[in-house]
């Protein structure tokens, strides 16, 4: 009995030494991180896309009640910076937000312009309702950027009260939607913020925030390099030049939706003034060919900056023009790729994935 | 050559006469209840998780193993049958009822499954089928079976040796070869990829702490080559046995906690009860009989030398190849080469159409699941296969290169292929594949 209680004791004093120890480590706060990414950039950028959101209405009840240009022009303003507020977002599609797809309903592309005309042409009944039952391409900012932006729409919008009545309500649902949005992340509303925080816990996991943050990341600079640019750039099937497939075409805004989704990655990695990845990478002494792992990616992403920036016309002129300003940034986004998915993500022993799956 | 492979098979028959010296048969009984339940956990766990559909289902494309090109997926309604069949056959496993058709059922349904897609291999599958394939000529439902409670089957209380030792040294070579493959540079003096995997696991209660400190990685990692080469033999040796399998249950149940590897740690567990012979069990029943052996000892030797050559041999098999099989991955799989790399990878395929000299570029992603791109992107037979799927999507003959940039073990990005090697014109075989690019400093 004394031996065992002797082992015992032996046993008790290494745990509350391995305890002791495990509280003593320079730990790196990733908790800490996410926190200063959700609270410092994440819900701000969703309070400043439901503000333009709400200013894109007014603007555009203004303009219904006297559809004149310099009233158009005032909504078409107010789109841009809608838009722009949107890449801030669009980016942080986690958990029950994106299951709830409240987010297609915001800005999904191309728009159903055939629907839309239909609709317009007919004789049924456009209020909130309609807009609210129907597909999400056929409402949200895609469906506004056609409405406002398109030439034949534009002659149209002044003399057509149908088309007016269209624009009014999808403006009214998508600033509600941006409302909704904005709730689902504050503490008003479903507080997903502090879930987001709390999921670092589980670092490592799927559902863990930082694997959902770094994986979205990836998602979206794949998505500007591969979509946004490379289909428009190389059409996936014949190699054929195709501006038509542009993802904002009547705005002209591309290039600016991709300005501004870079710059915000860009704000995620470093978290402004506040604890990001890059402090994250040298925590882990990550290196690359010998130099600080985070920064060969800061200065790649001041590269793509540079190279959207040298590009001085709207994409899809510059695709048909000067291809060779696009194709550097193409060449910087595919270097961006790299960095993240395979340097970057072997560092921080992320998952990519969104779905669960054993290994081994 | 023949003549003296004639006498060392006579010298086996005279020296290894203990193999059928009558050995108490509860370590079978106890794996086989073991390992039916834990199967009977794993296919529930598998088709709760949605994985039925989302791995064999939604997937335009399967990157099947070579030579079992012809293996396909059955429609989803078939799967879910298969894997009814594979919950239903290891209950009775477990209850051993029907035993043997039971068994081979299983190891048939159970290899077609992992057949189906490489993407999903895993080393514990493999296990799984080969123990499966093992387990069908030993008599596991000798005592407390249906087989026996309905007189199928005779009662036995023991077996010859040789049926406990097989099942014994296959699990101990699992482990031995896990071993063998962390004696590394990566893994040995850099600690590399527990020291990626660690550090993300801080925020584990109680220890997390303690994954910041780089010497925790390295303990850890010398720690799991020692436990890994050297369990074996602990479990062999009935002085040790309990320690060592003490050691096992605290060893797996840690990477159960610390990594997301499934039912892999449990299914050692359960497994590594055959090493025991449970004495207690004599307690519930008497009689009984002795076994003669199944086949006869010819056969035996045959069938013995040829299954423990092979699995000699496989994990082994990289050699052939030269090269860093980490980074090649030529002779990486059915090698027990487990938690050995933290790989990632990205890949581009670039077309180019002689006939009207058009080319463009093809993202995987668009014809891929999520896992399958993921797991293609670091592994040249898989990227291979693809080029060769991709030229029968696009249906006239182009040439196809892969840009792929992979990392391995917190390496610097590199090219892991040659870009200028069109793989349309490259064989998928077992031949060594020269347009992967070198990786210099791995050992």
């Amino acid at each position: 009995m004394n031996r065992f209680l002797i082992r015992l004791n032996i046993w008790l004093l290494f745990g509350l030494l391995v305890i002791g120890v495990s509280g003593c480590a320079p730990s790196f706060d990733r908790k800490e991180m996410i926190r200063d990414i959700t609270d410092g950039i994440i819900v701000p950028n969703h309070q400043l896309f439901a503000d333009t959101a709400d200013q894109l209405q007014r603007a555009t009840a203004v303009y219904v009640t006297d559809p004149s240009d310099a009233h158009l022009q005032a909504v078409q303003d107010a789109w841009h910076a809608t838009n722009l507020a949107w890449m801030g977002c669009a980016t942080h599609r986690y958990g029950p937000i994106r299951e709830s797809l409240i987010i297609n309903r915001i800005d999904s592309r191309p728009p159903r312009v055939s629907f839309i005309e239909d609709r317009i042409a007919a004789d049924s009944v456009i209020d909130a309702t309609f807009i609210e039952n129907i597909g999400s391409s056929s409402q949200g900012l895609s469906a506004i950027e056609y409405l406002i932006f398109d030439p034949l729409s534009t002659a149209d919008l002044p003399h057509n009260p149908r088309r007016l009545a269209y624009l009014d309500h999808a403006t009214v649902i998508f600033a509600q939607n941006a409302q909704v949005l904005l709730d689902q992340w504050t503490a008003d509303g479903m507080n997903y913020s502090q879930t987001f925080i709390d999921a670092d816990l589980e670092g490592g996991e799927i559902q863990g925030s930082m694997n959902m943050l770094v994986n979205q990341i990836l998602h979206d600079v794949e998505d500007i390099t591969w979509d946004r640019l490379g289909t428009p750039l190389w059409h996936p099937t014949d190699g054929a030049i195709d501006p038509a497939l542009l993802e904002a075409p009547y705005s002209q805004s591309s290039l600016a939706r991709m300005e501004a989704t870079v710059q915000h990655l860009h704000q995620l990695y470093t978290a402004g003034d506040g604890v990001g990845l890059d402090e994250y990478l040298d925590f882990l002494d990550a290196e690359y060919e010998g130099q600080p792992l985070s920064q060969v990616i800061e200065a790649q992403f001041v590269a793509t900056e540079e190279a959207i920036q040298a590009i001085d016309e709207p994409l899809g002129l510059a695709i048909e023009n000067d291809r060779v300003p696009v194709e550097t940034l193409y060449d910087e986004l595919a270097i961006l790729i790299t960095l993240i998915k395979v340097d970057m993500i072997n560092h921080l022993g992320v998952t990519i994935t969104f779905n669960d799956n054993d290994g081994d | 050559m023949g003549i003296h492979f004639y006498f060392i098979m006579r010298g086996f028959g005279s020296k290894f006469a203990w193999l059928y010296v009558p050995h108490v048969i509860n370590p079978l009984i106890v794996l086989r209840v073991a390992f039916g339940l834990l199967m009977a956990i794993s296919t529930i766990r598998f088709m709760l998780k949605g994985w039925i559909r989302e791995f064999y289902v939604l997937p335009r494309f399967h990157f099947t193993y070579l030579g079992f090109g012809w293996v396909r997926p059955l429609p989803e309604w078939g799967l879910w049958l298969v894997f009814g069949g594979l919950l239903i056959l290891s209950l009775w496993i477990m209850l051993g009822f029907f035993y043997r058709p039971s068994m081979a059922l299983f190891f048939v349904l159970f290899t077609y499954i992992e057949l189906l897609d490489k993407t999903y291999y895993l080393n514990h599958y493999y296990f799984v089928s080969l123990f499966s394939f093992l387990l069908i000529w030993l008599p596991l439902n000798g005592r407390f079976s249906l087989d026996v409670y309905w007189g199928w089957a005779q009662e036995r209380h023991t077996v010859p040796a040789w049926m406990v030792w097989l099942v014994r040294v296959q699990l101990g070579l699992v482990y031995f070869f896990a071993g063998i493959a962390k004696i590394s540079g990566d893994w040995l003096l850099d600690a590399m990829p527990l020291k990626i995997w660690l550090r993300a696991r801080t925020g584990t209660p109680l220890i997390g702490g303690l994954f910041d400190f780089v010497w925790v990685a390295y303990v850890m990692s010398w720690a799991g080559m020692l436990f890994d080469t050297l369990v074996p033999f602990g479990l062999m040796w009935p002085k040790t046995g309990r320690w060592a399998y003490g050691v096992v249950v605290v060893f797996h149940l840690m990477t159960a906690v610390l990594f997301r590897i499934g039912m892999f740690p449990y299914v050692m567990i359960a497994c590594t009860l055959v090493f025991f012979d449970w004495p207690w069990l004599n307690l519930f029943s008497q009689g009984g009989r002795s076994s003669h052996a199944v086949i006869d000892r010819r056969c035996l030797r045959w069938f013995c030398l040829v299954f423990l050559s092979v699995q000699l041999v496989l994990p082994m098999r990289h050699h052939l190849y030269g090269g860093p099989v980490n980074w090649t991955e030529e002779g990486y799989r059915f090698a027990w080469r487990v938690m050995l790399v933290e790989k990632t990878g990205s890949a581009v395929f670039d077309v180019y159409d002689p006939q009207t000299a058009i080319a463009w570029r093809v993202y995987p992603r668009d014809y891929l699941t999520m896992a399958q791109e993921k797991q293609m992107a670091f592994q040249p037979d898989m990227i291979l296969q693809f080029a060769h799927y991709l030229e029968g999507e696009i249906g006239r003959d182009v040439e196809i290169r892969a840009e792929v940039y992979a990392s391995l073990n917190g390496r610097s990005s590199r090219l892991l292929l040659d870009p200028e090697v069109d793989l349309t014109a490259v064989p998928y075989d077992w031949r060594p594949r020269p347009w992967i690019l070198p990786l210099d400093e791995v050992d």
